[in-house]
């Protein structure tokens, strides 16, 4: 109950996403989402699923409902991926953000005391200072707002736009071949949407074939008992027409 | 901005919220003020998902009421227990409210709530149902008068920047499409919310934050829809002492939305 689970899932290609323990929950929520964005960029709506180690699940299902998918047709280890590079997909989390949305948000943080003055310095201090739990768009509109940032994790500090692009350029090639090798041009992906539909067709067919049958006793035990109201109106009208007899 | 985060618990609760470590959903309420009617509306709240199943923790962002600023706190305490309650400094206002509140927020569906209403069992799961499809952005229930009148069926966007409650719509899908709903009552996906930004503060302290909300929504592709099999009683105006004039805000929703004429779907009315 109260799971959301969309509806269009079935032809959506089936990512999963793993990430190192110990990474900070805003980071691993700013990666999923990276992920997400840049593959529905490339291949059109995916679903994903993120865990740790196998065990936990990240923010696109809630822990209580989620299962790890037994078909998933891709699994995404971020450390093993992307290696070096780990800490700069944070850098793409701006691609993620609607242009229209910043600004609502922006004045929103202010508005909440939230938003840090343009001289202030983000570190490891601030943020332990921050006793709510940090959603990636806050901390992106926080860490970009800022007069500058200094944290321990690269990744952190990632968040923060960058002005020379060499991310971007390191990393949209990665993205580019996953894509390229869960496009529907490639042989195998056609192949597990067809079993994946057949699947459910199949499924289909069986609920139909039981719909039929509980339809096929139905009628008959309907004809049975029509047999039957049959038979005893005769029974009922010999015994009138008796009746009527003996009465004249 | 400090807020203080208190968890009730009453030994004798109306309102009794089962813990949950995972919850689903968030249901978010802003108080400013508001009195024992708070109590009625958790009350029913909690008593209408009993058969639902789902986990869900709820929130009440009890903005300080100059004249008396421990009242709603008074009887969330006394009638309540396993409500995380958020206790700002300052009053942020409605949008202000439901935005700290859905910081505190840990589900992945958000369903912003008046303190001033009414609900029945069985309300909530067609609502949640529809939150299924990523098409629709904000989904409401019909709001109803204590008498059993419709309230409104979501509002229409006039060109002047005033709204008009429907009380009537064209039925689509089982839904009705509508401008806008009041945040009366209205449930969200959590990335959702994110992704249009959320309330503008703009607005402060309170209205015409949702229907700004909706016209963003509208422009970013997102259907605003109310379910009309599905109807809560809204006691309208009873949440606060105070109601704040509107015309500032208008104004502000005049100047954001210069062409809100073409930007809006008309709504076909029967």
């Amino acid at each position: 109950m109260f799971e959301l689970t969309p509806v269009d899932s079935t032809l959506a290609l089936r990512f999963g996403v793993v990430r190192p323990t110990g990474s900070r929950q805003v980071v691993a929520t700013a990666e999923a989402r990276i992920v997400r964005h840049e593959l529905e960029r490339r291949l059109g709506v995916v679903t994903l699923d993120l865990r740790v180690d196998g065990d936990e699940i990240g923010p696109w299902k809630s822990l209580a409902t989620a299962s790890w998918p037994t078909d998933v047709d891709h699994v995404i280890d971020n450390h093993q991926l992307w290696g070096d590079a780990t800490p700069a997909l944070t850098t793409l989390f701006g691609r993620t953000l609607e242009s229209s949305a910043i600004g609502v948000r922006r004045r929103m943080l202010n508005h909440l005391g939230l938003l840090p003055a343009s001289d202030s310095v983000l570190d490891d201090e601030w943020l332990a200072g921050i006793d709510l739990p940090l959603r990636p768009t806050d901390f992106w509109i926080m860490v970009n707002a800022a007069g500058s940032v200094n944290f321990g994790d690269r990744a952190l500090t990632s968040f923060r736009t960058s002005k020379d692009h060499t991310d971007e350029i390191l990393l949209d090639p990665i993205f580019d071949q996953i894509a390229e090798s869960h496009s529907v041009d490639h042989p195998a992906i056609p192949a597990k949407l067809i079993q994946r539909l057949t699947a459910e067709c199949d499924e289909l067919r069986q609920r139909v074939a039981g719909s039929e049958s509980d339809m096929l006793r139905a009628a008959t035990e309907a004809a049975d008992a029509l047999d039957h109201a049959r038979a005893e109106i005769g029974v009922l009208v010999d015994r009138l027409a008796r009746a009527e007899i003996r009465a004249s | 901005m400090t807020s203080d985060v208190i968890v009730s618990r009453s030994p004798v609760p109306s309102a009794d919220v089962p813990a949950s470590v995972h919850p689903s959903v968030s249901f978010v309420l802003v108080t400013f003020g508001t009195d024992r009617i708070v109590i009625d509306t958790l009350t029913s709240l909690v008593s209408s998902l009993i058969d639902a199943g789902g986990k869900y923790e709820v929130i009440v962002v009890d903005n300080p009421h100059p004249s008396d600023r421990q009242r709603t706190l008074r009887h969330l305490l006394l009638g309540t227990r396993g409500v995380r309650i958020v206790r700002p400094d300052r009053n942020l206002g409605f949008g202000g409210g439901c935005e700290i509140g859905a910081l505190h927020a840990r589900a992945e569906i958000l369903c912003f709530v008046n303190p001033d209403i009414t609900f029945a069992a069985g309300w909530f799961e067609p609502l949640v149902e529809h939150l299924r499809d990523p098409g629709i952005s904000i989904v409401s229930p019909v709001l109803c008068n204590a008498d059993g009148s419709i309230q409104e069926i979501g509002h229409r966007l006039l060109p002047t920047g005033w709204t008009l409650p429907q009380l009537v719509g064209t039925v689509s899908d089982g839904l009705i499409d509508v401008d806008f709903a009041s945040a009366a009552c209205w449930l969200m996906r959590r990335d959702e919310h994110e992704r249009i930004g959320g309330f503008d503060p703009d607005y402060h302290p309170a209205y015409f934050e949702d229907a700004d909300l909706a016209v963003r929504s509208s422009i970013l592709g997102g259907r605003r829809v109310v379910d009309p099999t599905v109807s809560i009683i809204h006691h309208h105006g009873a949440s606060t002492p105070d109601t704040p004039t509107t015309l500032a805000q208008h104004d502000v929703m005049v100047k954001r939305w210069p062409h809100l004429r073409w930007t809006q779907p008309r709504v076909a009315t029967t």
